[in-house]
């Protein structure tokens, strides 16, 4: 594994010069794929079927995979057209709209470890309410520090499109947490 | 914490559980296994296919240790050129979870070089023994005497499953059969949901199985015939594209 980049949580070095293998890719970033797709919102049931869509789509693209670029936004592009395709779907629209109850509990524990669990289950409750098109640009820049160009380019939109985006998915996301609070009593 | 503060903390995530990575791994090698196969020279299809299926079947088993010797690579560094190389698939040392049904499995890494039949469960010299993990045990009924049965299975729990959680038993159990080198197994399971499920929501997954089978028994131009009625049924399936690659070649 010549570009190991240690796992999980890791940001891929900004100038890779060497293309990596699929093998590297798939051991890598499967997580990655995998909570993309996740916060993409396809179901527990059907993420596996998803991830290997995802990733035999990448074993066949892999020669127009540019090294120079980050690989996390390109597999991002594939993951957000996943979930679009598998959303378009109309047997899959039902459930997409339930939201897990679990992720609204809490175990018990310090209640400043609490309080930062119930803040990051918040988060992930209200981003799964920001529509696709602007959840991806958000989780790209906000969550993976992405910049604004390289999201328009690996996304296939124009750079005034994608900050729009990211200005509207901004506003869903904060008016759902501000919702989501309310509901929960917080006012 | 401001909500935008919230959102860049969750960071992308941690590492999925390594059964299931370790199950998308076996499922992605089976499915480029399809496009290797239908690319190799008609003369190699015998001495490739049942090696092929074997190396899977090692490559699953293999790749969750430090056994470096894994040649399930063969499939995923593009068999269909023709090149057949050996390639180490160095997995991370996952670790296993602390639920999930382990059994003692050693492999000996000569064994996978020269893919000789049934190194499982032997123990040679030097070689240490690796915990793996029961294949798909949640999915699937532990019910071997419902491995050859090609009609489904009459028990309440599983008539208490939705159509589509039979439809997935189902094509589990045929994709097993395949994963143990059992072709007419996988093709008689394909065919109880063809017969439960003719217009099935997994239907394109059941097509693509059959066309694995088919070529894991040899029989290959069943297999090409089906290969391209399921690209032309199914032009934007995750199948197509190495499904079409191959075909393309003579």
């Amino acid at each position: 594994m010549a570009n190991n980049q240690g796992g999980m949580g890791v940001q891929q070095a900004p100038q890779r010069v060497v293309t990596p293998t699929f093998e590297e890719i798939f051991e890598l970033e499967f997580g990655y794929v995998w909570h993309a797709l996740r916060r993409l919102g396809v179901p527990a049931r059907d993420l596996e079927d998803l991830v290997q869509h995802v990733f035999l789509q990448v074993h066949a693209q892999l020669a127009k995979f540019d090294a120079e670029r980050p690989l996390r936004p390109w597999l991002f592009a594939f993951a957000l057209n996943a979930a679009s395709n598998y959303r378009a779907l109309k047997r899959h629209r039902v459930e997409l709209a339930v939201v897990p109850p679990e992720l609204m509990d809490a175990r018990p524990a310090a209640e400043e470890q609490l309080i930062l669990k119930q803040e990051l289950q918040l988060a992930e409750l209200a981003l799964s309410q920001v529509s696709l098109d602007r959840r991806g640009v958000l989780m790209l820049h906000e969550i993976e520090g992405h910049g604004m160009p390289e999201i328009a380019e690996v996304l296939g939109i124009p750079l005034n499109t994608a900050y729009s985006r990211l200005r509207l998915a901004r506003q869903d996301y904060e008016r759902a947490v501000r919702r989501l609070r309310a509901q929960r009593g917080e006012g | 914490m401001t909500p935008l503060q919230a959102l860049k903390s969750l960071g992308t995530g941690s590492e999925p559980p390594a059964a299931v990575k370790q199950r998308v791994r076996e499922r992605i090698a089976g499915s480029l296994a399809i496009a290797s196969a239908l690319g190799a020279g008609a003369g190699a299809a015998a001495a490739t296919v049942a090696p092929a299926r074997r190396v899977a079947e090692l490559g699953f088993l293999a790749s969750r240790g430090k056994l470096a010797a894994a040649a399930l690579g063969l499939w995923l560094s593009g068999a269909a050129t023709g090149v057949v190389a050996y390639r180490a698939w160095q997995g991370d040392a996952e670790k296993a979870p602390a639920s999930a049904h382990v059994v003692p499995v050693s492999v000996a890494p000569s064994a996978l070089a020269a893919i000789e039949p049934a190194p499982v469960g032997l123990a040679p010299p030097g070689v240490e023994a690796l915990p793996v993990v029961a294949e798909r045990a949640p999915r699937t009924p532990a019910s071997p005497s419902a491995r050859s049965a090609a009609s489904p299975p009459a028990t309440p729990a599983a008539s208490a499953l939705s159509g589509l959680g039979r439809e997935r038993q189902l094509l589990d159990r045929a994709r097993e059969a395949l994963a143990h080198g059992d072709g007419s197994a996988a093709l008689a399971e394909a065919a109880g949901h063809e017969r439960a499920f003719p217009q099935g929501a997994l239907r394109e997954e059941r097509l693509a199985l059959q066309v694995r089978a088919l070529f894991a028994l040899g029989r290959r131009d069943e297999a090409r015939e089906r290969a391209r009625a399921f690209v032309t049924e199914f032009p934007n399936s995750f199948l197509t594209p190495a499904l079409e690659s191959a075909l393309a070649e003579p």
